[in-house]
C-alpha cells in the first residue's frame, strides 16, 4: 500500500489553479500565488516525479451530437483470463476505464461514445471479439450528471 | 500552415471539434504527450509556428471544446479504495437524487443510466470503513435511494477520462 503523499498549503494552490487551466507559465503562476518561479519549479517538479499530479486533456462531451456513455460488465471465460482481459481492454484507445470487480462482474470498463450506432460497432467488433471475454452486460447513459475531473489514478 | 479567421460562429466551431483539422489534432496529440510543454515546443513538435499554436490553443479554449488540466492521484493522497454503484430509484426522480448524489464529495461520477439500475456511480474511500460507510448509511439516506448494487475495484487498470460534460 502506497503512503498518501503530503501537500502542503503552497502545493495545494499550485494545484488546484492548475486543475482549471494546466497552461499557465510557471513565471504568471509564480506572481499570482506570490512566490518565485524557481520555487514553482522545484514544487512542480516534485508534484510530477511522485505521480501526486497529471496533466491531461478533456473534451467537452457537450459539443458531441448524441454521446453515449457505456458502462460494460464483463464476464471472462475462466479466471485465469480476467487479467489478460483487463490489458486487451486497456489498449483500446476507446476505453477510458478499466479495472477487476469484486461483486457484479469480473471486470467493469467504460467507452464514450458518440452516437448509438458506433457503440454497436464497438462492442460487436472489438470487445466482443478479444479473447476471453465470455459475456458482456450494458448499460448505458445519455445524461452525465458529475464527472469530477480534478482527480486521477496513475497506477504505481 | 496558415491558422484560419478568429471569430467563428458558434455552429462554425460545433463543425470544427468534430471535423478537427490535421494541425488541431497533431497539437493535442502533443499535448496528450505533456499538456505543459510551452507553445514553442508544441511548435517544434507539430510543425508550426508557436503563434499558430496559441491561435489553434485560444481557439480550442474559447469554443470551449477541450481544456488542459492538472488532476491529483487518487493513491498518492490515500484514497485507496473504489467501487461502482448501481442505484435502483423508487419514489423519486431519478435525476433529483442524481442531482443529489453529485453533491457528495466522495462521488468522482454520477450517471443517470438506461439498464438494470438507473444511476451509476463511482465512488471513492481512504479504505474500506469508508465504503461501507457510504453503502450503510450515507447513500441509504438519500430520499429516493432503493437499492445499492456495488462492486469493489479490485485493481483499477486504466483510469483516463477523455471527456467531460464542462461546467459553462
Amino acid at each position: 500500500m502506497s503512503e498518501a503523499i503530503r501537500l502542503d498549503e503552497l502545493d495545494r494552490a499550485i494545484v488546484a489553479r492548475l486543475s482549471g487551466d494546466a497552461r499557465i507559465g510557471n513565471r504568471e503562476l509564480a506572481r499570482e500565488l506570490n512566490t518565485t518561479e524557481s520555487t514553482i519549479r522545484v514544487r512542480l517538479k516534485r508534484l510530477f516525479e511522485l505521480k501526486a499530479i497529471q496533466v491531461s486533456v478533456i473534451r467537452n462531451s457537450g459539443q458531441l451530437n448524441n454521446p453515449l456513455l457505456a458502462y460494460l460488465f464483463i464476464e471472462a471465460e475462466t479466471a485465469t483470463h480476467v487479467n489478460r482481459v483487463a490489458q486487451s481492454l486497456c489498449e483500446l484507445r476507446e476505453i477510458g476505464f478499466v479495472a477487476t470487480l469484486l461483486g457484479r462482474s469480473d471486470l467493469l470498463a467504460m467507452t464514450l461514445v458518440e452516437d448509438g450506432a458506433k457503440l454497436a460497432q464497438f462492442l460487436h467488433e472489438t470487445v466482443n471479439t478479444i479473447p476471453g471475454v465470455y459475456a458482456v452486460q450494458y448499460s448505458w447513459a445519455q445524461h452525465f450528471v458529475k464527472h469530477d475531473y480534478t482527480w486521477c489514478f496513475i497506477r504505481d | 500552415m496558415k491558422s484560419s479567421k478568429s471569430s467563428d460562429a458558434p455552429e462554425v466551431v460545433r463543425r470544427r471539434t468534430r471535423q478537427r483539422d490535421q494541425v488541431d489534432q497533431s497539437i493535442l496529440t502533443a499535448l496528450v504527450d505533456d499538456g505543459r510543454r510551452s507553445n514553442r515546443e508544441l511548435g517544434r513538435v507539430v510543425g508550426v509556428t508557436e503563434g499558430t499554436v496559441r491561435r489553434r490553443l485560444r481557439r480550442a479554449e474559447s469554443s470551449n471544446s477541450m481544456r488542459v488540466v492538472a488532476s491529483r492521484n487518487l493513491k498518492a493522497a490515500g484514497f485507496q479504495n473504489m467501487a461502482a454503484i448501481g442505484v435502483c430509484v423508487r419514489g423519486r426522480d431519478a435525476s433529483a437524487v442524481a442531482d443529489e448524489l453529485a453533491r457528495l464529495p466522495q462521488v468522482l461520477s454520477v450517471s443517470l443510466t438506461l439498464g438494470a439500475n438507473d444511476i451509476e456511480l463511482q465512488v471513492i474511500g481512504r479504505n474500506l470503513l469508508e465504503i461501507t460507510e457510504l453503502l450503510t448509511k450515507v447513500l441509504p439516506n438519500v430520499r429516493g435511494v432503493s437499492r445499492l448494487d456495488a462492486g469493489l475495484a479490485l485493481t483499477v487498470f486504466k483510469y483516463q477520462p477523455q471527456w467531460a460534460a464542462f461546467d459553462e
